[in-house]
């Protein structure tokens, strides 16, 4: 992304499919529109959800992830979703089964990655092989998990810098029998157009479960922390003593500002002007948390 | 992120990750049993699942899921000195279980590890094997249900029930297994014997209430000690860790008085006593994860890296607890944390 500002980082669910025409129906779907501030990726996005195509294979899916991150870092309720096609090993696996992955193993590393599975869903569920290049069926025996796919461990490595494990969703549908260089591009939109609203209402509702859990102190209430640590002159080491003791007293009793009020009111501690006074004011300061 | 909807989550052990060396250990088979709807994934390592980077404890808290893999060595630590011995030298602990059913907000277990999955080795017979060597020289002393609660997850585990039945054959060996547990159904398949002791943890009604989630009731655990005590189980009261609130006094008074009104003294091994206390690297991560708890923002004192009340507040409430327990409990049976 060169010269753009984010406008707004309060994008909710950040989406990455490798291809466009996994990306199209995804589009349609939520009316996300063309992001052309950024160069380097294919955006499209939404006040709630932003999408973008990494393009395939692993290195350039954690390229993706870290460019999207790093522009809009997620906060603690945001979730991100890979959603994209997989080959199976399995020809009794019928086309168009909708996984959720709960392992990710790294076929050129070895390594495997684990999202964490707290949350319901009504999907399949499987492990995914992720390679950089496409495994193909006559090698289906070596790879040791069902599915395979050319991104999920690079989303997950670089997903992991910005999210936690419980937020991130590696959703795949089954377009092959490992046979890649034989799907049409229409045949994919239309694999994932036909799952995407059943994906979507499961997302949607998972991210609205969710609750930002609010700070402690109020920004008023910093204010004043602020003011009387200035005012005190207090050192890093007292400053936290006196955070520590308000927070403990604002969950204890619910209010700490008259405690505070009623100190700084006090004449004959304000200002300080050496180091034993600002002990005595200290002292004197953290009894009306006591 | 640290609350979501309850309907969204899965049920507790909806997943249990097997370490591919132990699939067909008879323990794991028995636990797997239990569990026939779980869905099950084959891992390399215990470690490579619990000890992942980013993990959020309090949310997987809420939704659990269960681990199983092999204990490598050493398979028997020296016990902490924060913790009791007893007036017993060689003492030691040993965990089968990583991480507690329950979710008690003080507990020191969300400090030490990076995930609240829980984690069950099933090579019982290793750590057997290494008790029987320190055996060889020295009585032991062995706690086996600190970083757990084994009585709790008797039901699918009967690992309380092998210590037992281990505990028979060494009488040199005294074995505490601490529990909150009011699980009298497992207690009936245990046989009482002289060298396991059941060490309760109890709490006033407050405590409970507000900090300690999931748990039974002070009642509950005390009909169950009640009953433990008339099958001639070896029981150990623990007010510990007693924990600074508003009204304590009050709270900790009717809490030892109710206690020794349920419970015949005369029966009771021995009591422990211990102020709230924790390592501070432990504390700085509870705090992390669970900023809006009172009872671990309160200002502790750090000592040695050890966080406690301050020290006129902790020896107040020594003394307090102890001036209670003495009435019903003769000195020397009354241990106090210091």
């Amino acid at each position: 992304m060169h010269g753009v500002v984010p406008e707004d980082t309060d994008f909710m669910i950040m989406i990455f499919t490798a291809l466009y025409c996994e990306a199209k129906p995804i589009i349609r779907f939520f009316g996300l529109k063309k992001d052309t501030g950024h160069h380097l990726f294919q955006v499209f996005k939404n006040d709630d959800i932003i999408l973008l195509v990494t393009k395939p294979g692993i290195v350039n899916a954690a390229i993706g992830v870290t460019h999207l991150c790093s522009a809009y870092p997620p906060n603690p309720s945001d979730l991100l979703l890979n959603i994209g096609i997989c080959g199976a090993g399995d020809r009794n696996i019928p086309t168009g089964t909708v996984y959720l992955c709960n392992k990710i193993y790294e076929m050129d590393t070895g390594i495997y990655f684990y999202p964490d599975m707290i949350f319901a869903h009504p999907f399949e569920e499987s492990g995914i092989v992720s390679s950089s290049n496409p495994v193909s069926e006559k090698h289906s025996a070596d790879i040791p998990e069902l599915l395979a796919d050319m991104e999920a461990s690079g989303i997950y490595r670089a997903g992991i810098l910005f999210f936690q494990p419980h937020q991130m969703f590696f959703i795949k549908i089954v377009s092959d029998y490992l046979q890649s260089d034989k799907i049409d591009s229409s045949i994919v939109s239309e694999l994932i157009g036909q799952n995407i609203p059943e994906i979507a209402a499961w997302i949607t509702r998972l991210h609205d479960g969710m609750t930002n859990s609010s700070p402690v102190f109020s920004p008023e209430e910093e204010k004043m922390l602020a003011e009387v640590s200035k005012n005190l002159r207090l050192t890093v080491s007292m400053q936290n003593q006196l955070r520590q003791a308000a927070r403990y007293y604002k969950l204890q009793h619910g209010n700490f500002s008259a405690n505070l009020s009623s100190f700084i009111k006090k004449e004959n501690v304000l200002p300080v002007k050496n180091k034993h006074e600002r002990k005595r004011a200290f002292e004197q300061l953290m009894r009306e948390f006591a | 992120m640290n609350s979501l909807c309850v309907n969204l989550l899965n049920p507790p052990f909806s997943h249990i990750y097997i370490e591919k060396g132990v699939v067909d250990h008879p323990n794991t088979v028995k636990i797997l049993s239990r569990f026939p709807k779980s869905t099950q994934v084959i891992i390399k390592h215990y470690k490579d699942i619990f000890n992942r980077s980013r993990q959020n404890y309090p949310v997987q808290k809420q939704s659990q899921n269960l681990i199983i893999a092999e204990k490598r060595p050493p398979f028997v630590y020296r016990g902490s000195p924060l913790c009791q011995n007893f007036g017993n030298d060689n003492f030691y602990y040993a965990n089968t279980v990583i991480n507690c059913v329950y979710n008690c907000e003080y507990c020191y277990l969300q400090g030490m590890y990076p995930s609240a999955n829980i984690v069950v080795f099933v090579n019982l017979d290793d750590i057997f094997g290494d008790v029987r060597k320190l055996l060889k020289s020295d009585p032991v002393y062995l706690c086996i249900s600190y970083d757990t609660d084994l009585l709790a997850l008797e039901g699918f585990l009967g690992f309380s029930e092998k210590w037992f039945e281990f505990a028979r054959f060494y009488p040199h060996l005294t074995v505490e297994l601490r529990t909150k547990s009011a699980n009298l159904n497992s207690l009936e398949k245990l046989t009482p014997q002289e060298n396991v002791i059941l060490a309760w943890t109890l709490s006033c009604e407050y405590v409970w209430e507000k900090y300690e989630h999931g748990t039974p009731s002070p009642m509950q655990r005390l009909n169950c000690i009640e009953k433990a005590l008339a099958n001639g189980f070896q029981i150990r009261l623990c007010f510990d860790p007693v924990i600074y609130i508003k009204d304590w006094e009050d709270e900790y008074g009717r809490l030892i008085e109710k206690v020794f009104r349920e419970l015949p003294a005369g029966k009771i091994k021995d009591v422990s006593i211990g102020g709230f206390r924790i390592p501070c690297d432990y504390l700085k991560d509870m705090r992390k994860n669970n900023p809006n708890s009172a009872i671990i923002n309160y200002p502790f004192n750090a000592v040695n890296d050890v966080y406690s009340y301050p020290p006129d507040l902790s020896d107040r409430m020594n003394s307090y607890m102890l001036g209670l327990i003495r009435k019903y409990m003769p000195e020397e049976k009354i241990f106090t944390w210091k």
